[in-house]
């Protein structure tokens, strides 16, 4: 699985949000999933598995992604909380499940 | 004068018995008889300074008359210098003294030498600085008596000088004399003043056949050294000087199978020499012999693939027990600083013993150690060469004689070989090497890798886009290396520059270590404890929060009117700490209105920042806590009271104080400590604490 972590420079909080995210995926007992850094531009055209990003970086991708997509970006609220963003990517990929 | 061509022309004449014709050295040399007429002009100078005389004589040919069997040797030195440099050499000049005032003494005056050298009176006083020098590392004064220099000291250090100069000359160290050409050996005889009938490859093969009853063999490296050690112990009791056979304590020797055999050397080569050979040079040829052993068994290699296993034996057959017991008091007394329980170390005691053994009578003997590799050692084992000598002044106090730098440097040395051996034989670690795009960087990074960490198994590379799909197929890969950012859940990665720095390599070798469970058999402190590097803040990278987050860039209770206002405070701090350029705070601000305030990471807190471009001088951090909280646009939902305000410059180094911040914002303890906190020293405790408590490799599961 492939996660891409985005945020406006790929210098700060999507750090912080990327060491979350890692410790969320050890949490649910995800083993080999990647976590990398992406700017807005570059995310969109990257293929990749799951989107993170702060909520309102979330409402932009989602807003240019077609409909079936939505689910695979995740907003956050807090770049800290591994439960918040765990429980997200576990929505997500049941949700991409039940797609396919 | 000189370069290489005339410096093998002497060394043809010098080795040759009689003369040599141009034609005959031309030939040889592959030039033409002018050429070898114009070297010879060359030549003349220089024999004519050390003494001797380079005679033409038509139809017989070329002779080097008159020389001294030292000067000899001495011009050879200095050819050879000048074949390097093509100068005459301080260096040079200096190995001239010394072989002269060897061979005198009654000494020279300061004019004689400054004739035979063609030097100025301060030239001379220069190179005779640095003869005393030399001469001082051996246990050797030079003094001055009624005008003329001398050279003082006991007869085994006077030796040790001639063995020195020895090695110089030939360069034949390490190299099977056997292979040395007639040219060498004759020049090595002359110097030896032994007679043309006997040459060294008889002492070599005199020694060969009596050590055979030894339990151990000699290494070739040794036998070389004991070979010029034997054939100056020949010359020099020819010229009627013996060792001083009363030494105190050199009767310790007796009863050694190393002493009967110096004693069958002795009585062959006194049969084959016709030269009464005292019993005092017996001890002499004894304490070599041991010293040889020393280096054979000693390090583990003695050429019969005899292994540590073998060194109870082989100790226990030439030990007495109470070297063993100095040894093992000397072990204990490094454990002890060492915290370390190294008195249970057989193979360190029986190493330290075979060592001390033979180290103890020469110096009681008054003999010189040379050790080439002190420097290394102090610089590689700082701090277990501290301890070596802290330990070493017991060790002074129980044998009642001083023990040197030099001897210092070997017991060291057998500590730091105990220490690495503590580090088990690790299981290889398989690892994936990422890189942007997947070729060219990683496979550069893959070559200083297998160099850098041994049981490091690059298993293979990709991109950072296909890593994830990568590892379905590679289950097996235990750490991912990457140069650009990634995180992979359930294995730890490693990020590096292309060309990783040490601190980055430091790095990787932890985590390697981790994952090998080498942490848990190995004392955790062992890198620090024999690389001599705990001192050295650096290993963990320049910069850690805790060293840039200081006094000046902390700031409690601010009033701010809007979040403008709090950005540009924190902004300032970064400023006055000369992070960052004035423009970078006003980019900051920027950046919140471009992009909207995704910089608010967790509740309460933000992290105003702006890219590396932006006027960003060093990485850096700052803290303002507000008095009162303010919002930010489009999350009034969230006020903030808490800023850390960072200068990112792109390095791993950024990445590392990211990871501390997340970890310190990360633990809710932590951080409404920083909100309560009544100095700023406060906050500083509990920036420093809470790295404490973190990993010390974050990457790591």
């Amino acid at each position: 699985m492939r996660i891409l972590v985005v945020c406006g420079l790929g210098l700060g909080s999507s750090h912080i949000t990327a060491i979350t995210v890692e410790k969320a995926l050890k949490k649910l007992g995800i083993k080999g999933a990647t976590v990398e850094l992406s700017d807005l531009a570059s995310a969109r055209s990257s293929p990749c598995d799951l989107w993170v990003a702060s909520t309102e970086f979330a409402h932009q991708l989602r807003r240019e992604m077609p409909e079936s997509s939505h689910c695979r970006v995740i907003g956050i609220k807090s770049a800290i909380d591994v439960d918040e963003v765990a429980s997200a990517i576990r929505k997500a990929i049941d949700a991409i499940d039940t797609q396919t | 004068m000189g370069g290489a061509r005339s410096k093998s022309i002497f060394e043809l004449l010098a080795g040759s018995p009689g003369p040599v014709t141009v034609a005959e050295i031309a030939a040889k040399l592959g030039v033409s008889p002018r050429t070898v007429r114009y070297e010879l002009d060359d030549l003349e100078p220089l024999v004519r300074r050390l003494g001797g005389r380079l005679t033409r004589r038509p139809r017989v040919g070329i002779a080097i008359e008159g020389l001294a069997p030292e000067s000899l040797v001495a011009g050879r030195l200095q050819l050879r210098q000048a074949s390097k440099d093509s100068a005459s050499t301080p260096e040079g000049r200096q190995r001239l003294i010394l072989v002269w005032l060897l061979q005198e003494p009654s000494g020279l005056t300061p004019a004689s030498l400054c004739r035979r050298l063609f030097v100025s009176h301060s030239t001379l006083r220069r190179d005779l600085a640095a003869v005393k020098q030399w001469l001082a590392a051996r246990n050797v004064a030079l003094v001055r008596r009624s005008s003329r220099y001398q050279v003082r000291g006991t007869e085994a250090s006077l030796r040790q000088c001639l063995v020195d100069l020895l090695v110089e000359a030939t360069g034949i160290d390490a190299a099977d004399l056997a292979d040395c050409d007639g040219r060498e050996a004759g020049i090595i005889q002359r110097f030896l003043g032994l007679g043309l009938e006997v040459d060294l490859e008889t002492v070599r093969d005199t020694i060969l056949t009596h050590v055979q009853v030894l339990p151990y063999s000699i290494a070739e490296s040794s036998l070389a050294g004991l070979v010029y050690h034997v054939a100056v112990t020949l010359r020099r009791v020819r010229e009627g000087n013996y060792v001083d056979a009363s030494a105190p304590n050199i009767t310790n020797l007796d009863g050694t199978p190393e002493l009967e055999v110096a004693r069958a050397i002795c009585n062959t080569l006194a049969g084959v020499f016709d030269l009464p050979i005292p019993d005092g040079e017996a001890y002499y040829v004894a304490l070599h012999l041991l010293g040889a052993k020393m280096r054979a068994v000693g390090a583990g290699q003695d050429g019969n693939g005899r292994g540590p296993a073998d060194l109870g034996d082989v100790g226990a057959a030439v030990l007495s027990p109470a070297f063993v017991e100095l040894a093992r008091r000397f072990a204990r007394h490094a454990g002890a600083a060492l915290a370390l329980p190294l008195e249970n170390d057989e193979q360190l005691i029986y190493g330290l013993a075979l060592h001390l053994q033979p180290a103890i009578h020469r110096l009681k003997a008054g003999l010189v150690v040379r050790n080439p590799l002190l420097e290394l050692i102090r610089e590689r084992y700082a701090l277990v060469f501290d301890v070596a000598q802290r330990a070493s002044e017991d060790l002074a106090r129980d044998v009642g004689v001083a023990i040197p730098e030099e001897e210092v440097g070997y017991l060291a040395a057998h500590i730091g070989a105990a220490l690495e051996r503590t580090i088990p034989r690790v299981k290889s670690i398989r690892a994936v090497v990422v890189c942007g795009a997947g070729v060219g960087i990683s496979e550069l990074l893959r070559a200083s890798l297998s160099r850098a960490v041994p049981n490091l198994k690059v298993v293979g590379n990709c991109g950072a886009d296909t890593l994830a799909q990568w590892l379905r197929t590679h289950p097996e890969i235990d750490v991912v290396i990457s140069t650009v950012f990634i995180r992979v859940s359930g294995i730890p990665v490693v990020v590096l520059s292309p060309l990783p720095r040490d601190d980055e390599l430091h790095q990787l070798r932890n985590v390697v270590r981790q994952l090998s469970g080498e942490g848990e058999s190995a004392n955790p402190l062992w890198e620090a404890l024999v690389r001599g590097r705990a001192d050295k803040r650096q290993e963990r990278g320049p910069c850690m929060l805790q060293d840039v987050l200081t006094a000046e860039s902390i700031s409690l209770d601010v009033e701010a009117r809007d979040w403008t206002d709090a950005v540009k405070a924190a902004g300032a701090l970064l400023v006055r700490c000369g992070y960052v350029e004035e423009r970078y705070v006003d980019e900051m601000v920027r950046m919140v209105h471009r992009l909207g305030p995704y910089m608010l990471v967790a509740p309460g807190v933000a992290l105003p920042h702006a890219r590396p471009e932006d006027g960003v001088r060093k990485v850096g951090a700052s803290m303002v806590r507000l008095s009162r909280p303010v919002t930010f646009p489009g999350r009034e939902d969230n006020p903030i009271d808490l800023l850390i305000a960072f200068a990112a410059d792109g390095s791993n180094y950024h990445v590392a104080i990211i990871a501390e911040i997340a970890a310190l914002l990360s633990d809710a303890r932590s951080v409404a400590r920083i909100r309560s906190a009544r100095t700023i020293d406060e906050v500083i405790d509990i920036v420093r604490s809470a790295h404490g408590s973190q990993e010390v490799v974050s990457e790591a599961p």
